[in-house]
């Protein structure tokens, strides 16, 4: 994302210091967002095969 | 509702408040009280955002979706996931780092404060609207089918909102929206219980799942890309994620929800946790509609589920012409239990060609009782013209109050009401943040921020400015809680008044539309078109407007379509503006 800012010292200098960016349970935010995508994918199957087998 | 029913619905609306009085005990400044001091677990933001979507409509309405329509409706939040993850990648990180109170102080950080002023106005009005809505839509259901008053429920139900919000703030309402959630989740819990314990002793889950897929209630996913059909796998996938990165990005009712992270962490773990758990709720609360639509195969469901109009009837000329399609409506019903035994029996054997039969013959007797049930609706429409011909709303209502046993009946209800409370809640909080935050404290004589900056320029040890920082501090949770104040009663004032619009209810609906669109097309302008300044923007803004108004009074587009009007019309002017000035 392109973020630009009228005016970039407005930004407040201290980095965020209230625990910080690490994810729960993975070591890496990807593993994440791949996961809630897996689940997703596997949703849409799931409602797909619901869809035609009980038809 | 019987005694122990209101003892269970008092007491849980007494817990409520006094349970948020007591959590927001401590939101004595403006960060404590707009955005809980920023110290919120995930678990906590998550209950938040889940309480703030899910409003007492999605709870009585989606299940009778499911009766009318089947499963299909799960494919409008598809996209909600996808949204989830690009909003954890961009906006989450963005926001905090800018330590932003509203989502539109980015936009006068980014462009200036005429456009964050227009986008802060453009958010009051829609949600202020929406508010009273939300107070008002359920308490119409439970008006018609309980029979209670509608101006008693939008004062207790509201004030008792207005109390805990506006007393303790965003620490108030996301703590009081966990409890909620959680007794959500027990009440549909219940109700779905409750509809397995109904069905007759000789149908199974496997039964009731086959039956309903047999009657067509289990399409969920149509993958033909049609843009006339309002729910496909791609208008899911694809409108659906541009909605939610709206409603998610831009409106403060949820961008506050997830600014209470105590890290960027435990926000971006609270829109993750939604966008995994947000489906499976969706598709369990329409399940809990096919098991609705599976039980009233078995007992005779009412023609008409929208018992004020039917009771209106009865006392009219059309009286005698009604009774009679009920007792048509009846007699077809008991003629499908043989075609239901036949297809369940040859569905157990795995008997292909008696369970095509029987499916076939029982279609044609649920299409017969359709026929019948569309000549009510009519005869109930001549006498009421303009009336809603959908009952879906009351459908899931009016099955808890006739078949629940007491005590639970309040459980479920109960559950209702912390669906409208949590929503309700959460509104009024970020409409108070957005009049302070937007509008007092920039537009006050006295600048917060001077105060701060002479206590910063006195150093540490500067007791007088800290003194002021403080005052001034209690001075902006002052206004806060009386902001909350003023849009709870605007919002129940609305909402008694809504009471008496009758049909006018949808052109607030339209109205809402009106400015959502260009909401989003400053915000995807400030995010993905540098090049673009404030000027363009906000000029782009107003004749995206004017474009807007002019669709609305001099076209005739469906008003679901303006969102995309107004986004694409102030990304493409602000886009042309930006080249011409580049030009000159």
């Amino acid at each position: 994302m392109s973020v630009r800012l009228k005016n970039p010292h407005h930004e407040p200098d201290q980095a965020d210091n209230t625990g910080g960016d690490k994810p729960l349970l993975f070591r890496a935010w990807r593993s994440w967002y791949i996961l809630v995508i897996a689940e997703l994918a596997l949703i849409i199957l799931l409602l797909a095969w619901i869809t035609g087998v009980f038809h | 509702m019987r005694a122990l029913d209101w003892i269970v619905l008092i007491a849980f609306l007494a817990f409520i408040a006094l349970y948020g009085l007591w959590r927001g005990r401590h939101s004595n400044t403006a960060s404590n009280y707009l955005l809980a001091g920023r110290s919120l677990r995930w678990y906590t933001v998550l209950f938040s955002i889940m309480a703030t979507q899910a409003s007492a409509i999605t709870f009585l309405s989606t299940p009778g979706q499911a009766y009318a329509d089947g499963m299909r409706f799960i494919q409008f939040y598809l996209g909600l996931p996808l949204a989830m993850v690009v909003l954890s990648i961009t906006v989450v990180p963005l926001f905090h780092r800018l330590k932003v109170y509203t989502a539109y102080e980015y936009l006068e950080q980014r462009f200036d404060g005429r456009v964050r002023t227009l986008a802060a106005a453009l958010f009051l009005i829609q949600r202020g609207l929406a508010a009273g809505l939300t107070i008002y839509a359920p308490a119409l259901i439970f008006a018609t089918i309980l029979g209670w008053d509608i101006f008693w429920m939008n004062l207790v139900f509201g004030g008792v909102v207005v109390f805990y919000t506006a007393s303790g703030g965003t620490r108030a309402v996301s703590h009081t929206q966990t409890v909620q959630v959680l007794i959500i989740f027990t009440g549909m819990a219940v109700a779905c219980a409750m509809l397995l314990n109904l069905l007759p002793a000789q149908v199974s889950l496997l039964d009731a799942t086959r039956l309903a897929g047999k009657l067509g209630k289990l399409e969920s996913i149509d993958p033909s890309f049609n843009l006339h059909s309002r729910y496909t796998l791609w208008s899911g996938l694809i409108g659906g994620f541009f909605l939610q990165l709206s409603y998610f990005g831009t409106d403060q009712s949820q961008v506050q929800r997830y600014l209470t992270g105590k890290s960027v962490a435990h926000s971006r773990m609270g829109l993750l946790f939604n966008g995994l758990l947000k489906i499976p709720m969706q598709i369990s609360i329409l399940f809990l509609g096919v098991l609705v639509f599976v039980f009233y195969q078995f007992t005779a469901p009412p023609i008409f589920f929208n018992a004020g109009q039917v009771a209106a009837i009865r006392h009219a000329p059309q009286a005698a012409a009604y009774a009679d399609l009920e007792q048509q409506y009846a007699a077809l019903h008991e003629e499908k239990q043989a075609a239901i035994g036949g297809l369940l029996t040859a569905m157990r054997r795995g008997d292909a060609a008696g369970e095509a039969c029987a499916g076939s013959g029982l279609m044609q007797t649920n299409s017969q009782m359709q026929a019948v049930r569309e000549s009510a609706i009519d005869l109930l429409a001549d006498r009421h013209p303009g009336m809603d011909r959908k009952d879906t709303n009351y459908v899931f209502l009016t099955f808890l109050v006739h078949y629940l046993p007491v005590g639970l009946l309040g459980l479920v209800i109960a559950a209702i009401v912390a669906a409208a409370m949590g929503s309700t809640a959460a509104e009024l909080n970020a409409l108070a943040a957005t009049t302070t935050v937007d509008f007092y404290r920039r537009f006050r004589r006295r600048q917060p921020r001077a105060a701060a900056a002479g206590s910063a320029k006195g150093g540490g040890n500067d007791s007088a400015g800290a003194q002021a920082s403080a005052a001034e501090e209690r001075h902006t949770v002052r206004f806060s809680r009386a902001a909350t104040l003023f849009w709870g009663l605007f919002a129940v004032l609305f909402a008694d008044y809504a009471s008496r619009l009758g049909s006018l209810i949808e052109a607030v609906n339209i109205l809402g539309s009106l400015f959502y669109g260009t909401i989003l097309g400053i915000f995807l302008t400030a995010f993905y078109m540098p090049r673009v300044n404030g000027r363009a923007v906000f000029r782009a803004a107003l004749l995206a407007e004017l474009l807007v108004l002019a669709c609305f009074l001099w076209s005739d587009i469906s008003f679901l379509w303006y969102n995309l009007v107004g986004c694409l019309a102030v990304m493409g002017l602000g886009w042309l503006q930006s080249v011409n000035l580049h030009d000159e």
